[in-house]
């Protein structure tokens, strides 16, 4: 207590400087402000998952673009006599535990076998002789667009219902909530069976049928926000100034549900990926030559015990899609919404 | 609490006449034709054929029989296996399916709780993140890959367990795994979430404080109230199950529902769809109801919000 006293003695008068007193001055911002979108992702770049997960997605996207065209060999272009190759890719083939080097399950070297020394099929070849390289990303492509696709259809309509639903409330509110009760209980699994089963499997009805009740998700949340947002006081200020629905709309309550709806698009690509994959799994999906990573792991399937290089490519191209996907939606989470970080 | 549950219920009759009459209509809609051999049929035998099962009848009389006769329980006849009812194979289907589908989600909500709590009381140690990243892969990598590499690695290469078929518990391993990953990962994260928070409310301190062992505080007040919640999730996770059955049943070759179902979407056999459907429908209605009766009872809060509305 006496050594604090003491300290304080020997502060002297020419330590001090009398502060400015100019008002302008204080006002003024140190630093660059930072926005919404800023912090988020200020905060994002924390998130070595989210980061990995936003890294892989672009891989992927990137070689489902150019992966195709990667070498000479095309989708659909058959050849009976190089049929079911393992894979080989040049310099990893003399790595031996990497399992690259044409050597097959019971450790022939199928491409000396059938007279292909010179060739390399990075990922094999399937049953037709395709190059599985080729497919797997071109089955990517198509994946990744239904996934896309299906995502945007959901967030119009799910934005355009939810958000009317909450904005004018009252009996509006009431009526589209009762039509929503009633579609969700009906399993969204067989609704899509049975769509898909009455229009022909294809990319659009694909799309169509996983949107038939994809975007109730999307509209919940949605009106959630917007029923906690347009009792707040901007919103009121907005409108004592004379705005209109539309505006109040577009430029206050969307731009705050912005985040939320981004998280859920994030949530959904990946479950539009297993839902397509699932529909070729049982029978329902694209029809060959076309191909998606769900109908080329259901292909692999009959033949998995002697060929698993058919399988094991493109589930583990699937599964890091889905864990890429899942990662970015976690650290979006936290980065739009730090309350909700644990 | 009688007049919630009275209401959910009629929402509950409205929402399956709603799901009875779309199949129905939606199966009127379905090109191509329900009979085995059509090649081979005359012209004559077709029309027999479409007579007996009152194909040939307007569309609006064949709702009102069809709608008639599943009020009585009656679901119909295949067309595919001979007119053997629809009722009888669902019947026999059952069994594999209910059996897989309560194994996995008993087993994967066990072990989902088990990661959750631990996870949660050794917050930001080794063993939450491994929880954490085995949640995150269980949500993310699709059930069929998960059975396809177990059934290359443990049954063809390794030779552990049967590779398919449905002959006792030995057969049940592997797909039970394939299912319950989705139900261990959601439980897994949601407990942890949900004890994260308990764990930081004033009445864990409290409970503390009064000199309650710690063994008492994790077990007396923090598993009970975080594993409230747990419930809200079940619905989704019994829809997730009947998803993956579906899959699963086609890839270990199980005789079951989910199986059936598939095997008839391929051959057009109308009754069987519509049959499992319905009786998919039934199952999903009927624990989502159940569901929201037990939160209900749990937590007031829930039954008198929805009793407003």
């Amino acid at each position: 207590m006496s050594m604090k006293q003491e300290k304080l003695h020997d502060l002297s008068d020419d330590m001090f400087q009398p502060a400015k007193i100019d008002s302008s001055e204080n006002e003024q911002i140190a630093r660059e402000s930072t926005g919404f979108w800023k912090d988020a992702w200020r905060r994002l770049k924390k998130n070595p998952g989210a980061i990995t997960g936003l890294i892989i997605i672009v891989a992927i996207i990137l070689l489902a673009i150019f992966g195709p065209g990667m070498n000479e060999h095309s989708y659909s272009e058959q050849e009976l006599t190089r049929a079911k190759l393992p894979a080989k890719v040049p310099v990893l083939e003399n790595i031996d535990f990497l399992g690259v080097n044409g050597v097959d399950i019971r450790g022939t070297d199928q491409y000396e076998a059938k007279g292909y020394e010179d060739e390399y099929f990075w990922f094999g070849t399937d049953e037709f002789g395709r190059d599985q390289w080729t497919r797997v990303w071109q089955g990517t492509r198509i994946s990744l667009f239904i996934a896309a696709a299906a995502a945007f259809i959901d967030f119009v309509i799910g934005v355009a219902y939810g958000g009317i639903s909450a904005y004018y409330g009252g009996r509006v509110d009431n009526i589209l909530q009762r039509i929503i009760e009633v579609l969700v209980g009906i399993p969204n699994l067989i609704l899509i069976i049975l769509f898909i089963l009455i229009f022909e499997p294809g990319i659009f009805s694909i799309i169509l049928a996983l949107s038939v009740t994809g975007w109730i998700g999307m509209s919940r949340i949605v009106r959630g926000q917007v029923l906690k947002l347009k009792s707040q006081e901007f919103v009121l200020a907005s409108r004592t100034l004379g705005a209109t629905s539309g505006r109040v709309i577009g430029k206050h309550l969307i731009p705050n549900v912005l985040g939320q709806i981004i998280i859920t698009t994030m949530f959904t690509i990946p479950s539009a990926i297993f839902f397509e994959a699932f529909l070729s799994f049982i029978g329902l999906g694209l029809r060959p030559p076309e191909a998606s990573l769900g109908s080329i792991i259901n292909n692999g399937f009959r033949s998995l015990q002697i060929y698993p290089h058919l399988v094991l490519w493109p589930s583990i191209i699937i599964s890091l899609i889905m864990i890429a996907f899942n990662l970015l939606g976690d650290g979006l989470r936290d980065a739009f919404d730090p309350k909700l970080r644990k | 609490m009688g007049r919630y549950i009275g209401g959910r219920i009629i929402s509950m009759l409205i929402t399956f006449l709603i799901i009875a009459s779309l199949t129905f209509f939606l199966m009127k809609l379905l090109p191509g034709t329900p009979f085995n051999n059509q090649d081979k049929l005359t012209e004559t035998q077709i029309v027999q054929l479409n007579d007996k099962y009152g194909l040939n009848d307007p569309v609006p009389v064949q709702y009102f029989n069809y709608m008639k006769n599943l009020l009585s329980g009656d679901l119909g006849v295949s067309f595919q296996q001979d007119g053997r009812e629809v009722s009888t194979i669902i019947g026999e289907r059952i069994g594999p399916s209910a059996y897989l589908g309560l194994q996995s989600l008993v087993v994967g909500t066990i072990i989902g709780l088990f990661l959750g709590i631990i996870a949660a009381l050794k917050h930001n140690s080794f063993l939450d993140y491994g929880t954490m990243v085995i949640a995150v892969l269980g949500i993310s990598i699709p059930n069929f890959v998960i059975a396809g590499l177990m059934q290359y690695w443990f049954g063809v290469k390794w030779q552990l367990l049967p590779v398919a078929y449905w002959d006792g518990f030995a057969y049940t391993i592997m797909p039970t795994v394939a299912i319950a990953s989705i139900v261990v990962a959601t439980i897994a994260r949601f407990m942890r979430t949900e004890m994260l928070e308990v764990l930081g409310q004033d009445y864990i301190t409290t409970a503390k404080a009064k000199g309650l062992s710690s063994t008492a505080v994790v077990i007396r007040h923090t598993i009970r109230n975080a594993s409230i919640p747990i419930i809200t999730i079940m619905g989704p996770l019994v829809v997730g199950l009947m998803t993956g059955t579906l899959v699963i049943e086609q890839i270990f070759v199980i005789p079951g529902l989910g199986e059936k179902f598939v095997n008839s979407i391929l051959t057009n056999d109308f009754p069987i769809i519509m049959g499992t459907t319905l009786f998919f429908s039934i199952l999903f209605i009927v624990v989502i109801l159940l569901v929201d009766i037990l939160y209900g009872i749990i937590d007031p809060r829930i039954r008198l919000a929805g009793g407003k509305s």
